[in-house]
C-alpha cells in the first residue's frame, strides 16, 4: 500500500447510530450547552410521523423543542431560509437539528448560517468566509439520501458553498427513521453513496483515511443494499445503508476529483431526471476510463465489494474488470434503467454540453472528449475499449468554439 | 409560512418508566448491601475499594438514582435515592431513561451498556469495573438464570458459584431486601 507523503483529512461530525440513539440527542445538546433545538423537516417525513418519534424521544429530558417547520420546498430558497431565521430568533432556539434528507438538510445549513450571522442575508451574495460561529447542528438522516447531507457544503442557486464549519456536529442514525424510505430512497441514496465511494480509490488526492471509510461504506452497500430493496423495513439493513451514506459523505468531503457525481448531477439538472439513477450508469464507465489510463486497478474496491473469496479467486491483472464487472451486475440487480439510460432519450447535444460543462469543473480531471465518452458509453449501456485519441480531443475543442456553445 | 408547530412544545414525561427503574434501584441498592454481608466475593470487592468509597448510579438529567458507600467502620450502607448533598467519589449515570429501561430490562448487559456508550463514569474507571462486577453478581443471585444469563457478562459455572451457595445466597439476600436490614 502506498503511503502518500503528505495527507489531510478533516473528520468533524460524531456518529450514534444504533438502538435508541435519537434518545442520545438530548444528552449531546447538553454538551454542546444547548437547550432549545428548532427541527426542521418535511412534509414527506410527517407523514410518516418522524415528528411524533422524535418528540417521544425528547421526553424526560428537560429540554424544549422551539419549533417543528416542514414547509420548504425540495430546492432551497435562500429568502425562506432567512424568514426561517426569525422563528428560530423568535422561540430563542439554540441548536439545529435536521430531520430527514436532501433539501431538510440544506435549509437546516443555510438557517445556521443566517442565524449566526445575525440574519445578514448578503452572506448567500458575497464571496464572504463563514467566520462567526455557528449553532450546534445535529442530522438525523432518512434513506431519501442526496448524499450531501454529512458533507461540510450547501448549495443555493447553483452555487455551493464549501466550508469546514458546515459539517454537523452530529449524525443521528436510528432505526426508527432509516426504516421509513421507499425502495426507490434506498437504490438512490445507495447509488450516490457508492460514486462518492468508488471516486475515493480514483481520486488524486486518495489517502490511508479516505480509503478506510470508502472501504466500510463499499461492503455496507454490497450486504445490504439488494435486501434493503427488497424489504425498505429492515431495519439493520436501512441502517446500514445510512451508515453507509454518512460515511460517503465524508468521504466525498475530503475528496478532490468527483467525476461521476458532477457528469450525474449536470445531466439531471439539464434533463430533470433522477441524478442517483445517472450516477449508477455513469460510474462503471468512470472506473473504466481510470482504469485505461492505469489510475484504477480495482484491487482495494474488489476487496471492499467482493469480500476475501472474490478478491483470492481473481487474478491480479484482472481486479479492475471484475470490479466493473460487480458494480454492473449490482446495478442489474436494483433496476434496468440503471444499467444504461437511454430510456431517457436524451439528445446528444445535451450530452456534448454536460461533457464540456463538467470539464471544466475542478472536481473533474477528465477532458472533454473524455466526459462525452463516459456519458455516451453509459448513455449505451457499453463498454470504454480505448481512450480518446488526441486529434478527437482538438476536433471537439475546435467545434465547441464554432458552435458557441454556452460557457458556464 | 406554513409551520406544523410554532409553538413551543414540551416533550412531557415518562412516568411509568421512571418508576420502574426508581423501582429497581431501590431493590439492587438494598441488594447490593446484602450480598456484601453474605456473598465473599462481593465483600472482597468492597474491601479492595477505597476507605470513603460511594458511589451512585442514575439515570440522567432528572434521575431516579442510587447511591450506595462505605461507612467509617468499612461496612457498605445503602445511602438513598438522592444524591444530593452527598459526597461520591464514583458517579455512574445512564445517559437517558431509555437506555436505563435497556438495561434494567436486561435486553441489554451492563458491559454491552458500557461498550454501547449509554454509561457516563465520573470517577475512577478501575472502581467503577468493580461495581459492574458487583451489579453482576448480585443480579446472579436476584434473577432466576434464563434472565440473568442475558443481563450479565458471563453467567458463573457450577464451579464458580455452587448451587447451594446461589440458593442460599438469593433467600438471605431477599430476605434482607424486603425487610430492609
Amino acid at each position: 500500500m502506498r503511503v502518500p507523503d503528505c495527507y489531510e483529512y478533516y473528520l468533524k461530525p460524531k456518529v450514534i447510530s444504533g438502538k435508541k440513539a435519537l434518545d442520545h440527542i438530548a444528552f449531546e445538546l447538553g454538551g454542546m450547552n444547548a437547550k432549545k433545538p428548532i427541527i426542521i423537516t418535511s412534509k414527506k417525513h410527517i407523514r410518516t410521523k418522524l415528528d411524533k418519534k422524535i418528540i417521544t424521544a425528547f421526553k424526560d429530558s428537560g429540554l424544549t423543542i422551539g419549533a417543528i417547520y416542514d414547509g420548504g420546498p425540495e430546492y432551497l430558497d435562500p429568502n425562506l431560509a432567512y424568514r426561517l431565521n426569525h422563528l428560530f430568533r423568535w422561540h430563542n432556539c439554540d441548536s439545529i437539528i435536521a430531520l430527514g434528507g436532501k433539501s431538510v438538510t440544506e435549509y437546516a445549513k443555510a438557517l445556521n448560517i443566517f442565524a449566526a450571522n445575525n440574519g445578514k442575508i448578503d452572506i448567500f451574495t458575497k464571496d464572504t468566509d463563514i467566520i462567526a460561529p455557528l449553532y450546534p447542528f445535529i442530522i438525523v438522516p432518512t434513506m431519501d439520501s442526496d448524499g450531501y447531507e454529512s458533507t461540510n457544503s450547501v448549495s443555493t442557486g447553483g452555487r455551493r458553498f464549501k466550508s469546514e464549519s458546515l459539517y454537523p456536529d452530529l449524525i443521528v442514525i436510528d432505526s426508527r427513521t432509516t426504516s421509513t424510505g421507499t425502495t426507490q430512497d434506498a437504490i438512490a441514496s445507495s447509488l450516490i453513496a457508492l460514486a462518492h465511494s468508488v471516486e475515493a480509490y480514483i481520486s488524486n488526492n486518495s489517502n490511508p483515511m479516505m480509503k478506510s471509510f470508502a472501504h466500510a461504506s463499499i461492503q455496507y452497500i454490497f450486504e445490504n443494499i439488494v435486501k434493503v430493496a427488497q424489504n425498505p423495513r429492515d431495519k439493520k439493513g436501512g441502517i446500514a445503508l445510512v451508515n453507509a451514506a454518512a460515511l460517503a459523505g465524508s468521504v466525498f468531503s475530503n475528496s478532490s476529483s468527483h467525476p461521476a457525481h458532477i457528469l450525474g448531477t449536470i445531466l439531471s439538472k439539464k434533463t430533470g431526471n433522477y441524478a442517483a439513477i445517472i450516477m449508477g450508469a455513469i460510474l462503471p464507465c468512470v472506473m473504466e476510463l481510470h482504469m485505461l489510463k492505469g489510475e484504477f486497478d480495482g484491487e482495494d474496491f474488489l476487496l471492499a465489494a467482493g469480500g476475501f473469496d472474490m478478491m483470492a479467486a481473481t487474478p491480479v491483472e484482472s481486479h479492475g474488470l471484475k470490479s466493473v464487472e460487480i458494480v454492473r451486475t449490482l446495478t442489474e440487480k436494483l433496476h434496468a434503467a440503471t444499467q444504461n439510460f437511454s430510456a431517457y432519450k436524451i439528445s446528444e447535444y445535451i450530452l456534448r454540453e454536460t461533457a464540456s460543462e463538467a470539464a471544466s469543473s475542478p472536481d473533474v480531471h477528465f477532458t472533454e472528449a473524455e466526459c462525452l465518452l463516459v456519458l455516451k458509453n453509459s448513455y449505451n449501456g457499453t463498454q470504454i475499449k480505448k481512450l480518446p485519441a488526441a486529434e478527437e480531443i482538438i476536433t471537439r475543442e475546435k467545434v465547441s468554439a464554432k458552435g458557441g456553445r454556452k460557457c458556464v | 409560512m406554513r409551520v406544523t408547530q410554532c409553538n413551543e412544545i414540551i416533550p412531557g414525561r415518562k412516568i411509568f418508566k421512571r418508576i420502574y427503574i426508581a423501582i429497581m434501584l431501590f431493590v439492587v441498592g438494598r441488594a447490593i448491601r446484602a450480598a456484601a454481608v453474605h456473598d465473599k466475593i462481593v465483600k472482597k470487592e468492597f474491601a479492595d475499594l477505597p476507605d470513603d468509597f460511594a458511589f451512585s448510579l442514575g439515570v440522567l438529567p432528572n434521575g431516579p438514582h442510587l447511591v450506595m458507600g462505605k461507612d467509617k467502620k468499612g461496612k457498605i450502607k445503602f445511602l438513598g435515592m438522592n444524591p444530593v448533598g452527598k459526597r461520591t467519589t464514583l458517579k455512574m449515570a445512564i445517559k437517558n431513561i431509555e437506555a436505563a429501561i435497556l438495561v434494567f430490562t436486561f435486553q441489554e448487559s451492563t458491559a454491552v451498556a458500557f461498550a454501547h456508550d449509554r454509561f457516563v463514569v465520573d470517577g475512577d474507571l478501575s472502581d467503577a469495573l468493580a461495581v459492574v462486577r458487583i451489579l453482576d453478581i448480585v443480579e446472579v443471585y436476584l434473577l432466576p438464570k434464563f434472565i440473568a444469563a442475558m443481563a450479565v457478562k458471563r453467567y458463573p459455572e457450577h464451579s464458580e458459584m455452587s448451587l447451594a451457595r446461589k440458593y442460599i445466597g438469593r433467600i438471605l439476600i431477599y430476605a434482607r431486601v424486603v425487610l430492609g436490614f
